[in-house]
């Protein structure tokens, strides 16, 4: 549930990119980041390996103003996508308000998809959350692919779209779907705004 | 001064115009409602303005609203928390014309959509006109109401485009024209052909160009103006980016943040997210809002809630919403107690005060002291079952007053009357018909009671708080004050009671079987205190109370239909009702005892002949007699009359005969 501290009169909002090894998570942050003004954004903590592989996570800080008598800030994180990584992904799944799973539309990446989403589910009920109960987003990325290549958002939600969740047709790299992506997902998160006491 | 020709210069513009000019003429087109759409700094503002200018300059006395959607929204959420938000509603159907600035800016504003899309249906049903100003089009507006997005294309759309250059010129000579200063006519034109995104930024560029000419000496050139303000480039057409093309080649790390387009597409996000946030927010604001009208409107003092309003954002309400909530049970439960325990204190003021619980608490706490409860009147004792006749009218117009509240009426009333005559049946009927009328606690019960209770206190703090319990009645109504007579304490303490009471204005009611002047051993303050009352007599049934009395009595029996046996036994002497009542038993159980029906003759055959039964002598006590005894054992008669007792008629027969 989003943070609202009425102390310090603050929303904080963590919202999570999960998807496999490759999908484009990444990248939704890096066009995000292009797109926010300077004042608005913080620095993107991205560690990355040589060969621009996530080797820990990213996590971009968006600050959104006062609204309403409130600062509103937004944390975009993403998680490793390689099998490997499951202990950093369930750590950063921590505490998430949402999700924006990253489906990789090639064909050939769908086993990857449905592993990593199987994956997303174990470890949310690891942590006792329920993935019905917790804002979801789907985004097809990489639908500027040959058609030929690619499964149609119709087939992907066929396959992963068993839930009814709003979903995003997308391009991330050219930034085809990434804001709508982001709006969904932010919109689903206030809506269960909610009153938490301010840490101690 | 926004002026409505200026809008016709541009061609593009000139259906605006006329639509506006329709509106402000009151020509009674049906626009319901006019929507103006155009790009930031087209005028669409000025054109509300022009719309109402012209309107008033027709009829001044007009009533025009015009407002930001804003502004519309602070009105109306400042209204609902006074509770006026349908008194704000019927201020905006009210107005001859509404001018809603700023459409766009309701997205924001979701809780005020609803009202917004009611305005423009009650508006159009009252054939009122209503123009709304959008900087982007309806469809485009994410966030909007359905309903108020169909209501809004349901009337009519006219446009506003940038006015081109020609345009342009004749606005700002216009505008040079309005005022003072002056500005040589080829840094007008100049002005005009440069490239600004909005007409804002013309009459902005064109005020900072007389300024400066005002403090220079030379006359400006057009090459000089531009370089001043800086003359920009063909500005870029909102919303004119197709949202799906992606938004160009360049890569997630390479699009700068000052691209337009790239700054759009963050201001949609984040306006969506203060859509959001607000909404959330809002919602918390009118939950405070409508507690505050619940709470208030059920008397309660929501001063306390009234202040999460003040501060500027929301405190965290649920605390206090539910803290005021618990608090407001509280309340009630103590005010539930003290009804019983003190009605009188129940309407304190700290009962509707949840920032008073403490004082409320504490004041519960008091009444709980003042003991167990008092004696309430006997509910079968009702005035109404009172056989009304001569004998006791003056007694029933004395509780009648009493009960009326006359205006002169004594609160004391003090009933004389012998044993069965019915005192008790009056004073607990007149504390049925007080507590009927809503006085209370009311304190009714017999002066041996009264004596008992005061006898059985052992300590003073017993003794005070038995007075608490009594100082706080609505009315005292105490039976047999006779039988006080040897109780001093007891009178002592009913002297302190009837004096604070009456004070108080409350009804006291006592009951004697004596009359006052005969009554010894009674405190001579008291009784002159009962006697500055207003003393009335209960006296012996006459004929219509025992006619009256009888008929009830046998209602239901079969003789009730028998006037006969009523009148007889209206006719035959009682002391009492008490009497009354036993001789009607007697010839009920009697005819029910022969199995025949009860008649004057068998009423007769019961009570007179009874009398003839033989009676055992007289075996104490001399004769009545004249007084003067005789001298020996009736050997010598003195010269007065003997006068012997003849029990009945009967007897006297019997011994004449002998």
């Amino acid at each position: 549930m989003p943070l609202v501290n009425f102390t310090a009169r603050e929303i904080t909002c963590k919202l999570v990119y999960y998807g496999p090894g490759r999908c484009g998570k990444t990248t939704n942050l890096q066009y995000i980041h292009g797109r926010v003004p300077e004042h608005r954004r913080g620095n993107m903590v991205s560690l990355a390996t040589q060969s621009d592989r996530t080797l820990f996570f990213d996590f971009l800080p968006l600050e959104l103003g006062v609204i309403s008598g409130f600062t509103t800030r937004f944390q975009l994180y993403t998680v490793p996508g390689q099998v490997y990584y499951n202990a950093t992904r369930r750590l950063v799944l921590q505490g998430a308000d949402g999700v924006v799973f990253v489906v990789d539309s090639q064909a050939r990446r769908f086993d990857d998809n449905v592993e990593s989403f199987q994956n997303l589910q174990e470890n949310l009920l690891d942590q006792g959350i329920d993935v019905r109960q917790l804002p979801l987003v789907l985004q097809y990325n990489k639908q500027d692919l040959p058609q030929d290549l690619i499964l149609n958002p119709a087939e992907l939600d066929d396959a992963f779209n068993f839930r009814a969740v709003r979903s995003q047709p997308a391009d991330a790299l050219h930034g085809t779907g990434v804001f709508e992506t982001l709006k969904a997902l932010s919109g689903l998160v206030l809506e269960r705004l909610a009153v938490r006491p301010p840490a101690s | 001064m926004s002026d409505l020709e200026t809008f016709l210069l541009e061609p593009a513009n000139r259906a605006a115009a006329t639509a506006a000019q329709a509106v402000a003429d009151a020509t009674g087109l049906p626009f319901a409602p006019l929507l103006v759409q155009g790009p930031p700094g087209s005028g669409k503002s000025d054109l509300l303005d022009a719309i109402g200018t012209r309107l008033r300059a027709r009829h001044p006395d007009v009533r025009i609203e015009q407002l930001g959607a804003d502004v519309l929204a602070e009105r109306y959420r400042t209204a609902l928390v006074l509770g006026k938000g349908d008194a704000y509603r019927a201020t905006l159907l009210a107005a001859e014309l509404v001018l809603l600035d700023d459409l766009e800016r309701l997205v924001r504003h979701r809780d005020c959509q609803g009202l917004v899309a009611d305005l423009l249906d009650a508006r159009r049903g009252a054939g009122r006109e209503t123009v709304v100003a959008t900087g982007r089009p309806v469809g485009d507006l994410d966030g909007m109401d359905a309903r108020l997005a169909r209501r809004l294309t349901e009337g009519t759309t006219v446009r506003l485009a940038m006015p081109g250059a020609a345009a342009r010129r004749e606005i700002l000579r216009r505008r040079i024209a309005g005022g003072t200063r002056t500005l040589p006519s080829e840094v007008v034109e100049a002005l005009s052909e440069a490239e600004f995104p909005s007409m804002r930024d013309y009459t902005g560029a064109l005020s900072r160009l007389v300024a400066f000419q005002e403090a220079s000496a030379a006359p400006l050139t057009p090459g000089d103006a531009m370089a001043l303000i800086g003359a920009p480039g063909p500005p870029p057409m909102p919303w004119s980016t197709d949202a799906s093309a992606p938004p160009g080649d360049a890569g997630p790390g390479a699009p700068a943040p000052d691209d337009e387009q790239a700054i759009d597409e963050f201001g949609a996000f984040l306006s969506e997210v203060e859509a959001g946030v607000s909404e959330q927010v809002d919602r918390w604001r009118r939950r405070v809002g409508e507690a505050v009208l619940r709470w208030g409107g059920e008397g309660f003092n929501t001063r306390r809630l009234e202040a999460l309003l003040v501060v500027e954002g929301p405190g965290d309400p649920e605390p206090v919403l539910s803290g005021f909530e618990a608090d407001v049970r509280t309340l009630r439960a103590l005010a539930a107690e003290i009804e019983t325990l003190a009605p009188d204190l129940a309407g304190a003021e700290v009962f509707r005060d949840p920032d008073q619980l403490g004082s409320a608490r504490e004041l519960v706490e008091q009444a709980r002291g003042r003991g167990v409860p008092l004696s309430a009147p006997l509910p079968q004792y009702r005035l109404d079952d009172l056989a009304e006749g001569p004998a006791c009218r003056t007694v029933l117009q004395a509780v009648r007053d009493l009960l009326a509240g006359a205006p002169r009426a004594t609160q004391l009333i003090v009933i004389v009357g012998g044993p069965g005559l019915g005192k008790t049946h009056v004073l607990h009927g007149v504390g049925n018909a007080l507590a009927a009328k809503g006085v209370g606690p009311l304190a009714c019960l017999n002066a041996q009671a009264f004596a008992a209770e005061l006898a059985s206190l052992r300590t003073g703090e017993e003794l005070n708080a038995w007075r608490l319990r009594y100082r706080w009645v609505g009315a005292l109504l105490l039976d047999d004050v006779h039988l006080m007579a040897r109780e001093p304490r007891a009178q002592e303490e009913l002297l302190r009671l009837t004096t604070d009471l009456s004070e108080g204005q409350r009804p006291l009611v006592f009951t004697t079987g004596e009359a006052l002047e005969s009554l010894t051993g009674l405190d001579p303050r008291l009784l002159t205190r009962f006697q500055g009352g207003r003393v009335v007599p209960l006296r012996p049934p006459d004929r219509e109370m025992k006619l009256a009395m009888t008929k009830r009595l046998l209602a239901g029996t079969p003789a009730s239909q028998d006037a006969g046996l009523a009148d007889y036994f209206a006719g035959r002497p009682a002391e009492s009702i008490r009497a009354l009542h036993a001789a009607v038993r007697k010839v009920l159980d009697e005819a029910a005892a022969q199995q025949v029906a009860p008649s004057p003759a068998l009423a007769r055959e019961v009570l007179d002949l009874e009398g003839l039964e033989p009676r055992p002598a007289r075996r104490s006590g001399a004769p009545r007699s004249s007084g003067i005894l005789s001298p020996g054992l009736g050997l010598v008669k003195s010269r007065e009359k003997m006068i012997e007792e003849w029990p009945s008629v009967a007897e006297q027969l019997i011994a004449e005969f002998k």
